[in-house]
């Protein structure tokens, strides 16, 4: 059974897997690779150029109406908000499992 | 003779100040916590501690914005880009102080951030919290969501959301609404239908307002949000300079250190909430401020 890492709430269903890119400045968008994981605190529009890229997003704080929700539904990709300390408990290239089905982040 | 405030001093008139009343610039004094407040689970730092000061909506407005919710985004919108302009009006002055002794910039600072942030609890926040309470029936988007919820499950036929049926709600909320919109058509009839899909346009409006917001907030030319662009500034020169400015009460100054070392806006809450203005800072300091805040209301 895989350890659950982390729980939140779900804002855009899905699953994916894929490696964390921790993004707490929106200036280190570029450092985003295709197909990462964006977690951050809580994003804007100033983060689009990570969110483009990413497989789903992470945040810790926010609802089901915040900036990460709304877009990540309309770009139709995974997001878990309000999972208080994703940015803590993660780490930058962490392989994980976004489990927008049951709230759950898991380590691969 | 009237004696100037100290933001009188640096240039911020009389005039100045009623041009920015009529515009419509709300201020109170003192900053104090209300006494019933919803708290939501999204809450982390200041998002918790915004809570307690943000200025509820009155009844008056829940029922508006019930009824109306083009009349929410309209009011929020426009009193957040009232907010903005006023930031940037007090951003010009922040430079002047630069030429000021530590106990007169640390006074400026002080009042331009409680304007600042007093400003934002009346015109951001005001509207802006009540956009995370979903699950509160009582609020105008909770009163939406709750109907919209409630109308799915009916199309449906079930009585309790399930985590399965709770995804395919969002899916709704998504451009997947089209296929799950067409499903639940021909399982509803035409009354349950209509009224599903009104709720979820209301829901839409509080989405757009969301999302209109944030642009507002956002300086793609310098990648900051303005409101951090502003703010972050003034807290590091009240960091610098209100440990030699002589307005602390020397038992408080360690106290008033680490919360400068802190979030700026769980910050400025401990610092000027009415409780703490009168327990950390010297008489001096606070008759000045007054002064300075009571032009504002």
């Amino acid at each position: 059974m895989k350890k659950v890492l982390l729980k939140g709430k779900i804002a855009s269903p899905g699953i994916v897997k894929g490696k964390v890119r921790i993004i707490l400045d929106s200036i280190n968008c570029h450092l985003m690779n295709k197909g990462e994981i964006l977690v951050t605190e809580m994003t804007d529009p100033l983060y689009m150029p990570a969110i483009s890229k990413a497989a789903a997003i992470v945040t810790d704080i926010g609802g089901l109406l915040c900036h990460a929700a709304i877009t990540a539904r309309e770009l139709g990709i995974p997001c878990l908000v309000n999972t208080k300390n994703a940015t803590k408990i993660l780490k930058d290239s962490q392989v994980i499992v976004i489990d927008a089905k049951k709230g759950q982040i898991y380590e691969d | 003779m009237k004696i100037k405030t100290i933001l009188a001093k640096i240039g911020i008139s009389d005039n100045d100040v009623l041009r920015w009343k009529k515009e419509g610039i709300k201020i109170t004094f003192p900053m104090r916590k209300n006494k019933k407040f919803y708290k939501s689970d999204d809450g982390i730092i200041f998002i918790e501690g915004a809570d307690k000061y943000v200025i509820p909506l009155s009844e008056i407005e829940v029922s508006q914005y019930i009824k109306n919710p083009g009349k929410f985004k309209e009011d929020f919108l426009k009193n957040l880009k009232l907010y903005k302009q006023f930031c940037l009006y007090l951003q010009k002055y922040i430079p002047r102080l630069d030429l000021c002794d530590h106990f007169s910039k640390s006074l400026a600072l002080l009042s331009i951030f409680y304007l600042f942030q007093v400003g934002m609890d009346h015109h951001y926040y005001h509207f802006d919290r009540y956009l995370v309470y979903e699950n509160y029936p009582q609020t105008p988007v909770g009163f939406w969501w709750a109907k919209a919820k409630d109308l799915y499950l009916k199309i449906l036929g079930r009585n309790k959301m399930t985590n399965a049926l709770q995804l395919g709600f969002l899916d709704l909320l998504s451009d997947k609404n089209q296929s799950i919109a067409s499903q639940l058509r021909k399982k509803a009839d035409k009354k349950n239908f209509y009224e599903l899909q009104e709720a979820l346009k209301k829901i839409k409006i509080f989405e757009a307002a969301q999302k209109e917001e944030i642009e507002l907030c956002a300086d793609h030319k310098n990648k900051q949000i303005i409101f951090f662009q502003i703010g972050l500034p003034i807290w590091s020169g009240l960091q610098k300079s209100i440990v030699k400015a002589g307005i602390v009460k020397m038992n408080y100054l360690e106290k008033v250190k680490e919360i400068l070392n802190g979030h700026p806006i769980n910050g400025v809450r401990y610092l000027l909430d009415q409780v703490n203005l009168n327990k950390y800072f010297t008489d001096n300091l606070k008759q000045e401020l007054e002064a300075e805040i009571k032009r504002w209301i």
